[in-house]
């Protein structure tokens, strides 16, 4: 869908200008409604499914792995698919390397760790279900599903049980195999509920001239002169933070106030987005059938 | 909740039997066979319809013998002696005099290439056009070089299909000022079965917006062109005179021929240019206002499934203005309730 | 570990099933009506696939380059096997033969099922997504893909509904699980509408012939089952969505 001059010039003019007029009348810092829900692959430690009403849809998966190292970087293992894309495409690529290094900048490491000498690993899968037709022809990058990619790691992680190990946790002397308890109603929570260590959020946000808008849609995207990729954790701006081209026509730089401006968006947002996806990881975990 | 971020749950269907797993064979299941069969008329794929010969097959169908069979989930259509099976969902399907909006997605040899949402892309010859300098005008060669400076790729118009080919693909024709490129507004795309049939689909609504509702469901949100309201400035003499054709040419409903040529002058030639313009007339920011409105009150309609026409829209514009700030309309659950405040409405006036 | 009976004497299968049960079955349709003309979604026991077609569009629009055919449409069957889907996590490369081969099969299948006739020059793509395998692939897939298609509004002769039926010793059972299928020798089925006829047949094992004819049999009859479910979900989803329209 690529836009007419009108259009473009409509939807352009309406976001420059000093009141933020969204075409689809949201405030600038103004999400549009997302569906989720969590738990519901019976082969997984932890999942999630969220979708917009654009029809992006990302599914997410946890599984865990018993692995002999301590090294952080080799515990997390990101991984993206996009329906249609090659695993090697810049899109493949650049979600996940934003995504390992979000989740991997500020995970709790001694609740991974389960002896000396052991460690779970754990890998990340995110499925991208399907992307729109006019992907070729149009001009917006997508690199927006970032953000809903991040939300959705976001649930799954919450979502993640591990079981619990029984054997004992000092294995420095004698060399023993991790074992754990068959029951799995005693699995602990990877993110317990009252732990300070969540994963590290994205928000994607456009910039248009002065103006920063939340959750660009696609059509938004197309206008958008840049866009930043930003990081959110407890309240604060965190690592990384990077520029994102969010449309391949008309790209252009941003101004110093642009960027406060689209930080202090997300530290707005932040807490709301994070409270919004608690509530629905701690609804009930669902069977498959619930989830669609 | 915040006004940030809304997240819900997929909506959860109401569990089925719970006896439906670990079936046995030999147990016959009678789920809701009884429930469906109520409701009339309703076939899938590979049901029987009818033996008798005599009707004509339509769409949706296929025959083996003298029976005729569905080939779709939908609904039986008996017009006269034709038989045909109307989807639950599907494509658009082109009609010849259906009036359509649609984007330019290529512009090759002396034709356009054009999305309606159909299952081909409908075609748009340069000879099925007005162009500037006269409606009599002959097509030169200099035109098919210069066929991007009037429409281009991404470009959105509105067109009549002017006939169907044997594959089900449409030719369309500008040949109207009512037809041709759109400016001063925005492009919602809806299902085209919720497109209520009707004689004219260019409609006005109060407010200062007028709205395209496409058949095939590509729908135009804009400035209504003849705004007499305070405030306006005066308008130029060009643009009354443009307005003034689209005003005669809506009153005579179809194209005649002569018309716009009887002055052939340089104002004439710079107006039939400005039917390809790109630019949009400045646009205030309440009227913004109300075009966002509207488009949220068209999605509210189509979300839930509601079928809609300009008394509906602009009914369900007026309902929307109870729910507050405009931003408040994206959420799911307000766009429900206006769809159902509209649905009861009309049941207490019957 | 003991290794578990796969058919014990007194007729009982490793899952508590006997013979000639179903494992349990769900699906509904229209389930990505934003991203996609069809959707659909199935669920044989623990094996789930998500089906979305998009189409039939013209060829131009495909995601891959395609040429178009007068008689008919090219149909793209894509499969899609993410890491997470078994036990334990493996990562498939996209193109592996068992899943391109997996999609020819299908591809075939479809082809004549579909009213070809009505959808010259165009192109439909399927998109399938295993999101848990546990036996019984082609057989979910085939059944997700009937919905999706229906769901798009896409012309059908008649449904195809599927099943995989395993041979243990003179037993023919029934909708095998994966750990069933990794021990038996099986085969899958594709049977048109009620009929008696079938659309799509495959056995990667050795089979004895006379046992062929009891296993098919069987599958047809499961087949038929599944069919009728199916059914149930596209008359309800259609009933929803029409109460509505006004």
């Amino acid at each position: 869908m690529a836009l007419s001059p009108a259009e473009r010039a409509y939807i352009y003019d309406s976001l420059v200008s000093p009141q933020v007029a969204r075409t689809d009348s949201r405030k600038p810092t103004q999400f549009r409604p997302l569906k989720a829900t969590c738990s519901f692959l019976p082969n997984s430690n932890g999942s999630s499914r969220i979708s917009t009403v654009d029809g992006l849809e990302c599914i997410t998966s946890v599984k865990a792995s018993v692995l002999r190292t301590n090294n952080i970087d080799e515990l997390i293992q990101v991984d993206v698919d996009i329906q249609g894309q090659r695993d090697d495409s810049d899109l493949c690529v650049g979600i996940s390397s934003v995504l390992s290094r979000a989740l991997t900048s500020n995970m709790d490491r001694s609740k991974l760790r389960l002896t000396d000498k052991y460690s779970f690993q754990l890998f990340i899968d995110v499925v991208v279900l399907s992307i729109p037709v006019d992907f070729q022809t149009s001009s917006y990058t997508l690199y927006s599903l970032i953000s809903l990619a991040s939300m959705g790691c976001y649930l799954a992680l919450r979502s993640t049980k591990l079981p619990l190990l029984v054997s004992t946790t000092n294995d420095k002397e004698v060399e023993e195999e991790p074992t754990f308890s068959d029951d799995w109603e005693s699995c602990v929570d990877l993110i317990p509920n009252d732990s300070d260590a969540l994963p590290t959020l994205m928000f994607v946000v456009g910039i248009v001239g002065n103006n920063v808008i939340a959750d660009p849609s696609l059509e938004e995207q197309q206008v958008a002169e840049s866009g930043m990729c930003i990081g959110y954790n407890k309240g604060n701006i965190a690592a990384p933070v990077q520029s994102v081209s969010l449309s391949t026509v008309d790209g252009r730089g941003f101004s110093e106030k642009a960027l406060l401006r689209s930080f202090d968006l997300v530290r707005q947002m932040g807490s709301a987005v994070t409270n919004a996806l608690d509530t629905i990881a701690a609804q009930n975990p669902g069977e498959v059938e619930a989830a669609f | 909740m915040s006004n940030i971020i809304s997240i819900t749950r997929p909506s959860v269907k109401q569990a089925k039997d719970e006896d439906s797993d670990d079936m046995d064979i030999d147990e016959e299941l009678n789920l809701n066979d009884a429930k469906a069969k109520e409701i009339q008329d309703i076939v899938v794929p590979g049901e029987l319809i009818t033996d008798d010969p005599s009707w004509m097959r339509g769409h949706g169908t296929y025959y083996l013998g003298e029976k005729t069979y569905s080939a779709v989930a939908g609904v039986i259509l008996r017009v006269n002696k034709l038989l045909s099976v109307i989807p639950f969902k599907g494509r658009y399907n082109p009609e010849t005099g259906d009036h359509v909006v649609g984007r330019i997605v290529d512009v090759t040899n002396k034709r356009w290439k054009v999305d309606v949402g159909a299952e081909h892309d409908a075609v748009l010859m340069l000879g099925a056009v007005n162009l500037p300098g006269g409606v009599l005008r002959r097509k030169s060669e200099t035109d098919e070089l210069q066929m991007r400076s009037f429409l281009k790729e991404g470009d959105l118009l509105n067109a009549e299909v002017q006939s169907v080919f044997h594959d089900g693909s449409a030719a369309l024709h500008t040949r109207s000022l009512r037809y041709g490129k759109l400016r001063n507004g925005i492009f919602v795309s809806i299902p085209s079965n919720l497109i209520i049939r009707a004689k004219n689909y260019a409609h006005d609504l109060p407010g200062g917006v007028s709205v395209i509702f496409g058949v095939n469901g590509y729908c135009w949100l804009y400035k209504t062109k003849l705004d007499n309201s305070p405030g306006v400035g005066p308008k130029s003499s060009l643009e009354r005179k443009f307005e003034a054709g689209v005003k005669m040419d809506a009153a005579n409903s179809a194209f005649s021929p002569g018309m716009g040529s009887d002055a052939p002058n340089k104002l004439e030639e710079k107006a039939s240019w400005d039917i390809y313009s790109d630019k949009n007339d400045s646009i205030s920011a309440t009227t913004k206002e109300t075009i966002s409105r509207y488009r949220n009150s068209l999605l509210a309609l189509s979300n839930f499934n509601v079928a809609v026409n300009e008394t509906r829209l602009a009914k369900a514009y007026e309902i929307s203005l109870g729910y507050g700030d405009v931003s408040e309309l994206v959420k799911s659950d307000i766009q429900k309730s206006i769809a159902e405040d509209l649905i009861n409405d009309e049941k207490m006036r019957g | 570990m003991s290794r578990m009976e796969v058919y014990s004497p007194e007729g009982l299968r490793m899952d508590g099933r006997r013979w000639n049960e179903l494992r349990q079955f769900s699906c509904q349709t229209n389930t990505h009506p934003n991203a996609s003309d069809g959707s659909s979604y199935v669920r044989q026991g623990n094996t789930v696939v998500l089906c979305l077609v998009k189409g039939p569009m013209d060829t131009n629009r495909a995601t891959s380059t395609t040429r178009a055919s007068a008689d008919g449409p090219v149909l793209n069957i894509n499969v899609s096997y993410p890491p997470f889907a078994g036990i334990e996590r493996k990562k498939r490369s996209k193109n592996e033969r068992r899943l391109s081969e997996l999609s020819i099969v299908l591809e075939r299948c479809f082809l004549k099922t579909i009213v070809l006739k009505n959808y010259a020059r165009t192109v439909i793509e399927v998109n399938l997504t295993i999101l848990s395998f546990d036996g019984g692939l082609l057989a979910a897939c085939c059944n997700s893909i009937t919905l999706a298609l229906i769901d798009a509004g896409i012309s059908l002769y008649d449904y195809v509904s599927a099943v995989s039926v395993g041979i243990y010793s003179e037993t023919a059972l029934l909708d095998l699980n994966s750990l069933e299928e990794s021990d038996l020798s099986f085969v899958t089925v594709g049977v048109v509408g009620d009929s008696d006829k079938l659309n799509l047949i495959m056995c990667e094992d050795r089979l004895p012939l006379d046992k062929l004819e009891r296993l098919i049999n069987l599958g047809i009859q499961g087949c038929h089952q599944l069919r009728k479910l199916m059914n149930d979900t596209v008359k309800e989803v259609g009933v929803e969505l029409l109460s509505k329209r006004q």
